[in-house]
This record gives structure tokens, sequence and C-alpha cells, in this order.
């Protein structure tokens, strides 16, 4: 019985002190004005001036088509741009670790009864969040690319897109912990988003109706190799099928790799987060 | 600011993506590539370039949303093979694309669709015992799947490509009853045959379309459509 | 161990890898003291604190808080604490109480007392009208206060301050030492502060002396003072051959500063009156003061040297 209620208690205890910690991260975001401008500005760039930018080149006849694709530009370009407006601020939130430390915060909560765990798993979901209800803020702009919205669809959509909101925050954590300079960890985590997203199958499409040898003839077989390594890809891939109803992956492949995704950056961050 | 900027996204997604309905306004005409013939959808009138029917129906309520005249130009070649880029459609050559499209993997994957209707397969007559004709003049519709589905059920199969002549089989009793989609099976029956909708195949939606990347005339004709 | 002692830290020792920082330290604080921790930079006052808090698994030795050991409940030691660390430790984007009611939560206050805790801890520091500001818009000075208010929020039993007062002015320094005091009195709150300023020291309770690593004096300020038992002469002389002959004449009873020769005697009425018999010497005395001996008199008799450079932040 008693040792019941110590378990409840500290899975109170956990509870409640994760959610502080969320909450924290969650109120700084609202803080953060260049964030905020970020979060709203890239939308509108990548949707409305490249997606609109490009869409006449992916116009389509009978006899000028070249990739018969169910989509058009602008709607092949809104789930990643999804994933993009997930991917800055999940990296980014993890910049607080880096700053709690310069400026003693961390003393803190590290000096407090609460588990180390909880302040990461609170920090995880913070920036998870954070990452979530930007990348939402980019479906508010689905009717300008005229893809009908469900209800369903969207609630499909959340898995995916959590998947790449934890995982990201997770490999911020991770590389924040290894960090001491904002510098080092912005340079870093710019170096890894910008690559990781053209190299999603997001703004160009690997010709969905060829096969690999067919794709490796009109692509540099190296190129190919790393959409296909990016776990991003499958992603972005996932969103389309639930948004568009568009796939160019195997879902079983894209669901193993998305599982591993989230799975091993958030077990990497944890164990370099309690050292 | 948060809500400055969803007023701001709320606002640029309502920017024009590109001028296709502005230019139709100016051109004053909504040019419609059509098949020459698709009763009782659009039945072309003789001795002037006019349709009549369910689709010129909708067409004429799309061009009295949009505020100018139609235009229509028939395409002789629509429908003549399997490969729809055989049929020499040409995006220069129209704003809107009628005549008894479906919602499928190919129709969209060539044009922006606006579905407008649901229906379901029918026979016209009674399809007892003997032969039984498939008239499947649709655009995007699996002709392979219908008739798999005839031949499982037992029926001596035969198929037809014009109107007419599917009519002229059923009313001389060649055929004991011709399978298509209900509008097609209504005009078949021509009002002397019973009309018997299936559910041994799945209904299908027929759909208007625009060209990929007319995004602002595809809205327009959207709300001009009736949803399904 | 007595049911009194908040704190009791027994033969406590802890070495960063080539360096001794503790060299087996034992004392005792009682519950309700203030509690002096005095000693210069580097003595082994942050070790000694941070093994207190948990923070730091000292090399040997025992401690126990609230009669918790640290090493086997360092979660329910951590409950009793309350910390003010050296260096500020809030969150500048949040508001004053946002900082207020995260502490609550990271504390397990419960839900239904945050918010009035928060509140009676603002008032208690008096940044009441403060509460909405941003942490980080508040001085040096208010955001100290704030820490010590934030460190009650959980109603601990004993409050560490470590080095409080640090490069905070005057005022502020005073206003902190006010509150310092009204928790001690009216909150029986026991109080454990370091410090490097001997000013600090003297309000104290009991002043422990630390100094490389080791405990030198431990006793209430008063007493301390009374070991070095007697007066103390400050005389001012700037000839340099009549301080020679005095430093002679009292050989392991003066020291020397500068040009102030500085005597201890048991009775300061002789020595002066022999001073003044010598008149044409007594003229070359430029200055003269007798005064009680003060902690930093204390210290550098235990210790030999004085407790800090001397700078006009720790001299009074």
């Amino acid at each position: 019985m008693t040792g019941l209620t110590r378990v409840l208690r500290y899975l109170h205890d956990f509870a409640a002190a994760t959610h502080a910690v969320w909450l924290r991260e969650v109120l700084r975001m609202l803080r953060d004005s260049g964030q905020i401008v970020g979060a709203f500005s890239r939308p509108v760039l990548w949707v409305m001036i490249f997606g609109i930018g490009l869409t006449p080149y992916f116009r389509t006849g009978l006899r000028e088509t070249t990739f018969m694709v169910p989509f058009t530009y602008i709607q092949f370009i809104l789930p990643a741009v999804v994933v993009l407006n997930l991917m800055y601020p999940a990296i980014q939130s993890a910049v607080s670790l880096i700053w709690d430390r310069e400026f003693g915060f961390s003393r803190e909560v590290f000096a407090s009864p609460t588990p180390r765990s909880a302040v990461f798993f609170g920090k995880l979901l913070g920036g998870g969040t954070i990452a979530m209800a930007q990348g939402l803020l980019v479906l508010l702009l689905l009717p300008a690319a005229n893809v009908p919205v469900s209800y369903a669809s969207l609630l499909g959509a959340l898995v995916p897109m959590a998947t790449v909101a934890l995982a990201f925050t997770a490999i911020g954590l991770f590389l924040a912990s290894r960090m001491s300079s904002f510098q080092g960890f912005g340079v870093f985590a710019n170096t890894l988003i910008l690559p990781a997203f053209f190299l999603a199958s997001s703004i160009f499409p690997l010709d969905p109706s060829l096969s690999m040898e067919q794709a490796l003839q009109s692509f540099p077989a190296w190129l190919v190799f790393l959409v296909h390594a990016n776990p991003v890809t499958y992603a972005i891939d996932e969103l389309r099928w639930v948004m568009l109803g568009y796939r160019q992956f195997d879902p079983i492949t894209a669901r193993t790799v998305l599982s591993a995704f989230v799975l091993i950056p958030v077990i990497m961050a944890y164990h370099a987060f309690r050292r | 600011m948060i809500i400055a900027g969803i007023i701001m996204l709320l606002a640029v997604r309502e920017l024009p993506p590109d001028s296709s309905l502005a230019d139709v306004r100016e051109a004053g005409t909504l040019i419609v590539c059509v098949p020459p013939s698709l009763p009782p959808l659009l039945i072309p009138q003789p001795g002037s370039d006019r349709y009549e029917g369910t689709e010129a129906a909708l067409v004429r309520s799309i061009t009295a949303g949009i505020g100018v005249s139609v235009q229509w130009n028939p395409q002789p070649g629509w429908g003549d093979t399997i490969d729809p880029s055989d049929w020499g459609l040409r995006p220069s050559a129209c704003d809107l694309v009628v005549g008894g499209i479906v919602a499928a993997e190919e129709t969209r994957s060539l044009l922006e669709l606006v579905p407008y209707h649901t229906v379901r397969w029918a026979f016209a007559g009674d399809p007892g015992a003997g032969a039984v004709g498939l008239y499947v003049p649709f655009w995007g519709v699996d002709r392979g799947r219908a008739a798999r589905w005839l031949r499982d059920e037992g029926y001596d199969l035969r198929f037809f490509f014009n109107a007419d002549v599917a009519r002229e089989a059923l009313s001389n009793g060649e055929v004991r009853a011709v399978l298509s989609l209900e509008p097609v099976a209504e005009w078949i029956a021509a009002g002397q045959d019973i009309v018997t909708p299936t559910t041994g195949l799945p209904g299908e939606t027929l759909a208007v379309a625009t060209w990929k990347g007319r995004t602002t005339l595809n809205r327009a004709v959207q709300r001009a459509v009736p949803s399904p | 161990m007595t049911d009194s002692a908040v704190i009791e830290v027994s033969d406590l020792r802890h070495s960063y890898s080539s360096v001794e920082a503790l060299r087996g330290v034992s004392f005792s604080v009682p519950r309700g003291s203030f509690f002096a921790l005095l000693g210069p930079n580097g003595a082994g006052k942050t070790t000694l604190v941070h093994a207190l808090c948990t923070l730091l698994r000292p090399s040997a030795g025992h401690v126990a808080v609230a009669g918790l050991d640290v090493r086997r409940a360092p979660r329910d030691v951590r409950r009793t604490l309350g910390l003010v660390f050296q260096e500020p430790s809030l969150d500048d984007r949040l508001t004053v109480f946002e900082n207020l009611v995260f502490h609550a939560r990271i504390y397990q206050v419960p839900r239904r007392q945050r918010r009035e805790r928060a509140w009676a801890v603002l008032e208690l520091v008096e940044l009441q009208e403060w509460a909405n500001a941003p942490a980080g818009n508040l001085s040096r000075g208010m955001k100290r206060r704030l820490e010590i208010g934030r460190a009650m929020l959980h109603e601990p039993s004993l409050v560490v301050l470590d080095e409080p007062t640090t490069g905070l002015d005057v005022q502020s320094r005073r206003r902190i030492w006010e509150y310092l005091e009204r928790l001690q009195r009216d909150y029986g709150v026991t109080l454990l502060l370091t410090t490097h300023q001997i000013s600090e020291a003297e309000g104290a309770d009991l002043v422990a002396i630390i100094d490389r690593g080791e405990l030198q004096a431990l006793d209430c300020p008063s007493t301390l003072r009374q070991r070095i038992g007697r007066k103390l002469i400050n005389l001012q002389i700037r000839d340099e051959s009549f301080r020679q002959s005095l430093s002679e004449r009292f050989t392991g009873r003066c020291t020397q500063r500068d040009t102030v020769l500085q005597i201890e005697a048991d009775d300061p009425d002789e020595l002066l009156r022999e001073l003044v018999a010598d008149e044409e010497r007594w003229t070359m005395v430029d200055s003269l003061e007798i005064v009680d001996p003060s902690l930093e008199d204390v210290f550098i008799n235990l210790t030999g040297r004085e407790l800090r450079d001397r700078t006009a932040d720790g001299m009074r």
C-alpha cells in the first residue's frame, strides 16, 4: 500500500515537473519574437513564393507531361514546408539548454528535487509542442494549394508531424548537451537542417513512376542514394500520403524508418542529457 | 504578434496563385474542350456549334458564375485510344475540360478535377440471360474491372463504343441489357426499358476539370459546381 | 547527532583530482540559527555548500540535512533546502511570477497553494508590483531579492545562501540583510550563509571560519572576539624608526599595516600612559584609536593572513 502510494506520488511529481519544464519552454518560445517571425515567414516564403513561382514549370498537358503526378507543384511542396517548419523550431528549442547553462538557470532546475529525466521529457515535449504548433501554421495555407482538407486527414497528418518534431527536438537536445556555445550550435543546426530538407524529395520530385534503375538514369546515383537514406524523405512521403493520397515509397519501409528515426535520437539525447 | 502572423497567413493565402481566371474574364469566353458527343451529358446540336445535356448545363452555370460566354471546342480524337496523350488535347486549346471525366488516379495525374456528382453503375434493360453490353464513355473508369465483373457474373459480354449503337442493340434485342454509369444507362434505356442500379461495382464520381496550375480558374469552377 | 541540529557534517573530505578542497570538516548547525561560513575565496566554502545541497558527492565523510543523509536521500534533502546561488539563476524571459510558479512546480508545491505562496513570497521581498515584469528587467539587487523569496517558496527548513551579496551595491545589500533577519525571526528558518566579507558574518549567531579546506574556529562572534581577549590599539606613525622601535618592543603582540601599527594590550591604559610620558615621541603619533578586535582580527589571528585582498568591497 505504502509502496503503491509512493509510486503514485513519484509519478505525480514527475508529471508535475515535466509539465513545468514543458510550460516554460512554450512560454519562452511565445516571447521569442525572432522565432515567431521565422515561423510565419517560412511558410509564406516557401509555399506562396517558391511554390507559386515554380508551379508553371510543373504544369501538365498531355504530351507535355514529364511527370504524371496527381498534384500541382504547390501541393507537392506544401507537406515538405510543413516538415521544414517543424525542423527549425524543433532544433532551435534545444538552444534553451545552452542558454540555461550560460545564465545559471540550469542550477535552479538541477538542484531541485525534480529527477533529471523529468526535465528531459519536459524539454523534449516542449520542443515537440512548439514545433507542432509551427508545423500546423503551414496547414493554414492548405486552401492556397487547393488541397481539400478533411478532419480525418488533418488527424492523420499529426502522426508523421509528431515524428519529425520529436526526432529533431531530440537531435537538438543531443547536440546542445555536447556543445557549449550558441554560435557552434547555430552553425551545426543549420548545416543539418538544410541538407536534410533538400535531400528529402521535398522540392524536386524523384520521378515516382520510374523504377530504381530508371531513376538512376535521370539522377546521379549519389543523389538518389542520399534521398533514400534520408529519414526526412519518409516523413514527407507519409504526409503527402495523408494530405494528397499520393506516396513515392513503400509504406512499411517508411514507417519502420520513421520509428527508428524517433527512437534513436531520443535515446541518444536522453543519455547525453543524463551525464 | 501571433495573431498578426495568423492574420498575415490567412491574408496571403488568398493571393491569386496565377492569372488563369483573370485571363478568362479578359477574353470574355470560357473555351471548353469536349468529346464530339456523349449523350445525355453532352449532346451536340446539329447545325450549330452548341451542346445540350447535363454537363452542358453545368458548363453554362459555370460561365454564368464567372460572367463569360461559352465557346465549345470539340476534340475529335477524344476517346479514340487507350492512351489519353494520343487524343490531341492541349492546354492551349481550352480552359475547361468536360466530358464524362471520372475522378481516378489517371485523370488526377493530368488534370485538376472538380468533382460534382457521384453515380452508380446501372443496367439498362433486364440482364436476366443472354448477351450484356458494356458501354463506358468515361475517362478514368477502369473498363477492365467492369468487364471482369460482368464475366464473373456469368454474362456473355459485348463491348460498345457508340451510344447510338448501344441503344439500337438494346432496342432490337441484340443484347438483353447494357451496363454503364447511371445517366448514360438511362439514356440508352430511352424510357422504354427498365434501369437497374447495381452495387456490384463501386460508384464513380463525375468531375469537370481544369489544367494543372490554373488554380484561380479551378476555384471559380468549384464555386459554381455543386459538391458531390 | 542532536535532534536540534539541522545540519550535521562529520569529517567531510573532498578532492578535485589533485586538489584537496575539504580536509575533514565537522560541525553542526542548530535549528533556527543564523550560521555564517566565513573564509577567503577558494577556502572550500562552495564545495561544502554543494555537498550540502547534493550537487556534489563528497569523497568521504558524512553529511545530514534535517536528519536525512545527502547520499541516501538526495531528493528529500533537496526538498527541505532553499538555495540562493552565487550567480543569478532566474529565467530572464519568464515573468517574476512565472519564475516563482515554475519553482513551486518543480519543488512539488501543491497546485492550490502555488499562486498563494508566490504572492506571499513577493510580498516578503517587496516585489509585488513587479510580478508581471520579465525577470530580465529587474536590477541585480531585485533579482537577488526574488531569488531569496523563491528559496522560501517551498517552505524549506533551511535556506543556504552562497555569497548572496556579491556584486550588489550597499543599499541592496542592506535590504537583503533585513529580509534575512526577518526570515530567521518570523519564520524560524535556519540560515546558512557563506561569505568572504567579515561584516556579513558579524551579525550571525554562529561563525565558522574556514581556510584551506579546514575548519579553524566555530563559535558565536562575540566569543570569537573574546578569544583575542585584549583591546587593540591602532597607532598611525609616519616616522619609520619610531615604528620600528615600537614593534621591536612589542614583538609578538603587534602587527603592522602600512603606517599603522596595531598593538594588542590586556590593559590599554597602561600602555598609553607609557607612550604619553615620552613627550617628544608622543608628538610623532599622528592618530590613535582603541578598538575591540573584529572578526577579521580573529581571522588573521587564526590563519596568520588577511581574509582577502584589501578592496573597497570587503572592508568596513
